[in-house]
């Protein structure tokens, strides 16, 4: 590690106009990286990269829907066009809208297995042949412990989500033999503006054993150390970051 | 933040770090700033551990203790916080990883091995817990083993210690949360360290990890020392496996 510790690389980060997204693809640029924010909203995305922009750091931005294949080729091939390369993809996109078993429509269940497992698998078959060419590739998927645990609500969400594990292992299996190594990492509670808004953040911060929801800030370390050179050896793994909620509750 | 000060003004104590990973994760935190104890049964070694990292500029010291003895872990404690005032990390590093087969284990192997892999985790965290809960900041990182997960029918015994530190961890996280100790693991999966590298278990493993190599000592630090630096500041009572994609399969 150095204070630059991603000179010269490429981050691609989905989903990064805001939220979790933003302050990983921050982090990245911070630690030397070309943050490449990519994202359904694309002044959303124009606008957080301007903001990383006036910091002094390198960013760039690309409008696109995860749950497209050619627009997933268009923004790989614009992205490697204006940055050159690229060394590391974030499938940090995502939705959780609420719902019930009750509720649930065909179209909400299809929605959200689209952007959070669809779309992750076509983005990392689109990036994988890049990465191989080079020999190195860091992949890191966005989980959620709702994927382990039962609760009565989200269900689309929870299924989702645990597909995209089982999704993450397949590449893992596939891509190590390259170099590339593809993880996650399964937040609990975070506090971003969306979840601010919601009646869940406070009562899962009650249940979460260090007492406090994480910020977007501190979820951002476990992505960057997995997409990072430091991480030389792990592959298809998930790691859980909940403040101890998942142990407490498991 | 500089590489070199991540753990300025930290003091950290690594069991078992005289040689192989436990050294390589002393090596490492001393990089990045930590003075390191090096908590060895074998004072030579670690007094040797310490030597070396003197001579690359690093600060070490060696403190004897034997794991399975609570007053000897309580001795090395009081004598750091008598040469430093603080400790803020521990790495519970000592185990040991004898070969069994079911029908071979005799009751003295199977409690020596529960005495230092298990016993031995119990006992070192309850020592050093109480420093860190004063001042309201920890991190413990326990070695465990893919072993703790998958069958193998030569260390039947090591495989149920590990597993038995797998739970351990998950306890001492859900007690030591609300003090703001964050409590996880580390397993390997084969790490080329020098007793390894004698054993014969090693090669064959080597063919079925999907990257097509061990883990050097150094590549397993690296998840150990960021488990226990101050970027880790949601993540407790979780294990994390570093097998080279072994435990995909
Ligand atoms: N906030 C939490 O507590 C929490 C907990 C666990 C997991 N997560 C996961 O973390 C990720 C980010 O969550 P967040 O809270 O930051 O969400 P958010 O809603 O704040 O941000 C999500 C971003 O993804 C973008 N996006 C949505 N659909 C897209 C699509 N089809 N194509 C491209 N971009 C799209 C949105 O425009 C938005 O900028 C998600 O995968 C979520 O499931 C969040
Ligand atoms: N090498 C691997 O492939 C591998 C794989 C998975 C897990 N591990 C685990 O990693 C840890 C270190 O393994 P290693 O290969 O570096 O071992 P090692 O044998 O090279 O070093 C172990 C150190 O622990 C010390 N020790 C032993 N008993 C002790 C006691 N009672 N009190 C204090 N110190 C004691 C030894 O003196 C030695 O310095 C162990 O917990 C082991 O189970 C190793």
């Amino acid at each position: 590690m150095s204070d630059k510790e991603f000179d010269g690389q490429v981050a691609v980060v989905t989903g990064a106009a805001g939220g979790i997204g933003f302050a990983i693809a921050k982090l990245f640029a911070e630690r030397g990286a070309t943050a490449s924010i990519w994202d359904v909203d694309s002044a959303a995305a124009d606008a957080a990269a301007k903001k990383l922009k006036d910091m002094g750091l390198k960013a760039h931005s690309q409008g696109l829907d995860v749950t497209d294949e050619e627009q997933i080729f268009a923004a790989r091939d614009a992205t490697l066009a204006d940055c050159g390369q690229i060394d590391i993809l974030v499938n940090n996109a995502g939705l959780y809208p609420e719902g019930t078993i009750q509720n649930m429509t065909r179209e909400a269940w299809d929605r959200v297995f689209a952007v959070n497992v669809t779309g992750p698998f076509f983005l990392m078959r689109a990036l994988m042949e890049h990465m191989k060419a080079r020999k190195f590739g860091r992949m890191v998927n966005i989980v959620t412990v709702d994927a382990y645990m039962a609760k009565q609500t989200k269900p689309h969400y929870a299924a989702s989500k645990a597909a995209l594990l089982s999704v993450m292992k397949t590449y893992a299996i596939e891509l190590a033999p390259h170099g590339i190594l593809v993880n996650g990492v399964s937040p609990g509670a975070v506090a971003t503006e969306r979840a601010k808004l919601s009646d869940w953040l406070e009562p899962h911060t009650k249940k979460t054993p260090v007492g406090y929801s994480a910020e977007p800030e501190q979820m951002a370390e476990y992505v960057l150390f997995l997409a990072s050179k430091r991480n030389m050896f792990m592959a298809g793994e998930c790691i859980i970051a909940s403040g101890g909620f998942y142990v407490a509750s498991a | 933040m500089a590489e070199s000060e991540e753990f300025k003004g930290q003091v950290a104590a690594v069991t078992g770090g005289a040689v192989g990973i436990g050294f390589a994760i002393c090596k490492l935190l001393a990089q990045r700033g930590a003075q390191v104890c090096i908590l060895d049964l074998d004072e030579g070694k670690a007094a040797e551990a310490a030597k070396k990292l003197g001579e690359w500029g690093l600060e070490g010291r060696a403190y004897k203790v034997d794991v399975t003895k609570e007053a000897t872990l309580q001795a090395a404690r009081d004598a750091i916080l008598k040469d430093f005032g603080h400790v803020e990390v521990l790495v519970n590093n000592a185990g040991i990883y004898p070969q069994a087969t079911l029908r071979e284990i005799t009751v003295e192997g199977w409690d020596q091995m529960f005495d230092v892999n298990a016993k031995g985790v119990l006992l070192t965290t309850r020592t050093f817990m109480d420093p860190m809960i004063e001042k309201k900041y920890g991190r413990i990182v326990t070695i465990g083993t893919i072993d703790a997960y998958v069958a193998k029918p030569t260390t039947p015994h090591y495989a149920a210690s590990k597993a038995a530190v797998l739970s351990l961890i998950k306890t001492f996280a859900a007690e030591l949360a609300p003090h703001q100790v964050l409590c996880n693991g580390v397993s390997p999966g084969a790490v080329a360290t020098e007793r390894a590298k004698a054993s014969d278990w090693l090669p064959k493993r080597l063919p079925l990890i999907p990257l097509g190599r061990a883990a050097e000592p150094e590549d397993m630090a690296e998840y150990v020392v960021f488990l226990a630096s101050n970027r880790n500041r949601f993540m407790t009572g979780e294990t994390v496996i570093a097998s080279g994609g072994f435990m995909m399969i």
